[in-house]
């Protein structure tokens, strides 16, 4: 039977370094999300995802998370994210209430970052049901503008892509970087979105 | 000579589609008019949320086997012509939803998303039955959608582009097979039927949203002589002189216009 495990139990000092120059570099507030104003097509729903520091980070971990762990998880995050993301969505859509969403994305970005930090290798149900519970958040957040939307199928779809997209960068981020230095250079990446999580949640 | 044949038949999934690109860039480029068709065929056949659920199914079939493969074809042709033939039947159906009309291409992109989904061994079952009802579901969009009154050319022209997109990828893919594709099919068919979720709560859930709103107040329309006078016009000036009423207008003089000339319903 397969367990959760930590692998290392500490964070390299050129993790914390690498970490707090990727926090500085991210200047831009959050603003991926409860955008004010109309949102448009296509181009609206694709940009948005990749504009907003904070989904694309989740985005990213989600894919560098999946590709650190290895074997099915390399897929199985992102086809699960998107599917339990429009749970959210409809949600957001229906207006029903939500509270603490920002801070439920915020946290996202940091607990996605810490499993990569620390190499956390849970089973994959465990993995799953994670991402489950933050693939709402994200959904909600968007879906919420959605109705607003003058074409509601191509900013379905600019945003589905724009997703899907930045989740397969972080499978080839992170299957290039574990062929390096066993792997390291993903720790420092997870190290960095922690930190971005970090910023996200204070901000 | 079966080598040679079987070289050249690679080919085709890349030439029909390189062909049909090269056709609708002449079309958007280089005619200097474009028809009722022509307009059609690229804001509606060719709109993403329409091609997005066929491209999926040409996914699935590039990735089945010979006979799910001939299957599939079949079965899109056999609901591709009965979406076209039994749009009243179809529509039957979907008496209860509300805007049925705008739910077809989330439909098509969740049951193609689905057949792409679904485990390997369960996919020979699951990828014709998918493409029997997403060829159902563009036909029937192809006759709702269908701005001419009845002509033929359109439904026709429609279902050709269909099938060729369907085709086109589905042979390029084949040629072009990998064993990692299987897993990028499963992605798609993700993003399919998250795109299909979100699109089809939207319609939902403005169809809802608009039944929900109070109907506009009735105004009657107000007479000439009743209007309180506009300052910017002088007085003893008939504003009527120089803003011709437009149904008179055909009598005033002027250059001779045709017979149910609208100069409103010009470019």
């Amino acid at each position: 039977m397969r367990r959760s495990r930590l692998k290392g139990g500490h964070v390299p000092a050129s993790i914390i370094a690498l970490s707090g120059l990727a926090v500085l570099g991210l200047s831009a507030p959050a603003s991926a999300h409860i955008i004010q104003g109309g949102a448009g097509g296509f181009t609206s729903g694709f940009e948005h995802p990749l504009t907003g520091a904070d989904h694309f980070l989740a985005m990213f971990a989600v894919g560098l998370w999946g590709a650190q762990m290895g074997g099915r998880p390399v897929w199985s995050l992102p086809v699960a994210f998107p599917l339990i993301m429009v749970v959210g969505g409809i949600m957001g859509i229906l207006g029903v209430p939500m509270i603490g969403i920002e801070t439920g994305i915020a946290l996202s970005i940091l607990a996605l970052g810490l499993a990569i930090a620390f190499a956390w290798h849970p089973p994959e149900w465990g993995a799953l049901a994670l991402i489950a519970i933050f693939a709402i958040c994200h959904g909600y957040a968007h879906g919420a503008e959605l109705p607003r939307a003058a074409d509601p199928a191509d900013y379905a779809i600019g945003f589905v892509l724009a997703t899907g997209t930045i989740h397969l960068i972080g499978i080839g981020v992170g299957l290039g970087l574990q062929r390096i230095h066993e792997g390291r250079f993903s720790r420092v990446l997870g190290a960095a979105i922690a930190l971005g999580g970090c910023y996200f949640l204070v901000t | 000579m079966t080598a040679a044949l079987s070289t050249k038949a690679r080919w085709i999934g890349p030439a029909l589609a390189f062909a049909g690109v090269a056709a609708i860039l002449v079309v958007v480029f280089a005619l200097p008019a474009r028809s009722l068709l022509d307009w059609w065929i690229l804001t509606t056949v060719l709109a993403p949320q329409q091609v997005l659920p066929l491209i999926g199914l040409a996914i699935a079939l590039a990735l089945a086997g010979r006979g799910v493969l001939v299957g599939g074809l079949v079965a899109f042709a056999l609901g591709l012509t009965g979406g076209l033939a039994g749009e009243a039947v179809l529509l039957g159906f979907a008496g209860g939803l509300p805007d049925p009309a705008g739910l077809i291409t989330p439909a098509a992109s969740i049951v193609v998303g689905l057949g792409l989904l679904g485990p390997r061994v369960l996919r020979a079952g699951l990828v014709p039955v998918a493409a029997l009802i997403a060829g159902g579901l563009c036909g029937l969009f192809l006759r709702l959608s269908d701005p001419s009154l009845r002509d033929p050319a359109f439904p026709i022209a429609g279902a050709a582009v269909v099938c060729w997109i369907v085709l086109a990828v589905m042979l390029t893919l084949r040629v072009l097979r990998r064993r990692w594709f299987d897993v990028a099919g499963r992605i798609a068919g993700s993003w399919l039927v998250a795109i299909g979720l979100m699109h089809g709560g939207a319609v939902i859930a403005r169809a809802v949203r608009m039944e929900q709103m109070p109907p506009e107040p009735q105004t009657q329309p107000v007479s000439p002589a009743a209007r309180p006078p506009d300052p910017a016009v002088p007085p003893g000036v008939d504003p009527g002189s120089f803003f011709p009423d437009p149904d008179t207008a055909d009598a005033l003089p002027g250059p001779a216009r045709p017979r149910g000339f609208d100069p409103a319903l010009q470019p």
